[in-house]
């Protein structure tokens, strides 16, 4: 059987997102601007990304206000989590790792 | 923690698997090897793999690096601050001298200082668990050293302590509070073997301090105490580099 590689992952930008936030778990939460200052992108871009993952069900966005402004928050889910392993998991098959 | 982007010829596949080519494709670097731009599909599983590594080496080392500033601070801190406790005894007869124990003081405080500056920074954008744990536990050190230099004075003033016994009594307690603290921040998050290492070696220490007084215990804790804080930046670093250089590029 085919492995076949988690499509809404298998994007640099969303994979680069999916890797940071499963590395800091389902508990915690990054602002959007500390994760786009972590992973160098554009406002716009992450934007697009995070909705594509928040439609998919992998991560989930909390929008608040610090000291009255607005602050989004992100976080990926236990689903989104469960994902990511398997997308690993897929990846190493294919390249023939453990 | 900069991705940067450089445009070049690429040739990828799109969705249907049909080999593309385009001139206006970006890539991404990062930690030094590059990747297809930020809204390719990827087209070669390796570099998938490639993409996560280097990720996960970048967050290792961010993370690592709020720890390295405190054991930095703290080192400098413990190594002037006691030198020149142990200098200011060796001249004056009595103890260090006035001055001196103002200018610990003054040290002292400027490491907690940077020691909550360093603190905020690393937990600011983040909420969870982490910064909860990474509050409660900066509080336990704040808290700690403000009820056991009271525990000092308090003592002091019952038992009429000389000045020799009362630089052992506080430079023990000093020891004792670094040395559970370090151990039980060693557990926070994943088992940080250097850190529990360091709280061991100061737990060690501190059943010598009670037979170091005046000069040499002054500058045991400038050395070993100072030292040890320093040691444990530099393997921190070392860990540091490490990560950053294991590039798996495939």
């Amino acid at each position: 059987m085919a492995i076949k590689l988690d499509p809404v992952i298998h994007v640099v930008s969303r994979l680069r997102i999916m890797t940071v936030l499963s590395k800091i778990g389902t508990q915690e939460q990054l602002s959007f601007e500390k994760l786009r200052t972590m992973l160098g992108m554009t406002s716009g871009n992450l934007s697009v990304h995070l909705t594509k993952l928040e439609d998919a069900g992998y991560v989930t966005m909390f929008k608040t206000f610090e000291r009255r402004k607005p602050v989004t928050y992100v976080s990926v889910t236990s689903q989104g989590q469960a994902a990511f392993q398997l997308y690993l998991t897929n990846l190493k098959e294919l390249l023939g790792e453990d | 923690m900069s991705a940067q982007k450089t445009k070049e010829l690429h040739t990828m596949k799109n969705e249907e698997g049909r080999q593309i080519q385009s001139e206006h494709s970006e890539t991404v670097q990062v930690n030094g090897n590059s990747y297809p731009s930020d809204d390719s599909v990827i087209t070669d599983p390796a570099h998938a793999l490639g993409l996560v590594e280097a990720e996960n080496r970048k967050l290792d080392a961010l993370f690592a690096s709020s720890g390295q500033n405190l054991y930095v601070t703290w080192g400098l801190v413990w190594v002037v601050a006691y030198l020149v406790l142990a200098i200011s005894s060796l001249r004056n007869v009595g103890g260090p001298s006035g001055l001196a124990f103002t200018i610990y003081g003054l040290l002292l405080l400027a490491g907690v200082v940077v020691s909550i500056v360093c603190g905020v920074k690393s937990v600011h954008g983040r909420r969870g668990q982490s910064k909860v744990r990474g509050t409660v536990y900066g509080w336990s050190w704040c808290l700690a050293f403000v009820s056991g230099m009271f525990m000092c004075t308090g003592l002091v003033q019952r038992l009429n302590l000389s000045d020799d016994r009362i630089a052992i009594l506080y430079n023990c307690i000093a020891v004792l509070i670094v040395g559970i603290l370090y151990m039980s921040g060693s557990i926070l998050d994943a088992f940080d073997l250097p850190m529990f290492l360091g709280g061991l070696l100061m737990l060690l220490m501190g059943m010598f301090m009670p037979f170091l007084s005046g000069t040499v215990g002054f500058f045991t804790m400038a050395v070993i105490g100072g030292g040890s804080f320093l040691l444990l930046a530099a393997l921190v670093f070392r860990g540091r580099r490490g990560m950053g250089s294991t590039h798996t590029r495939r």
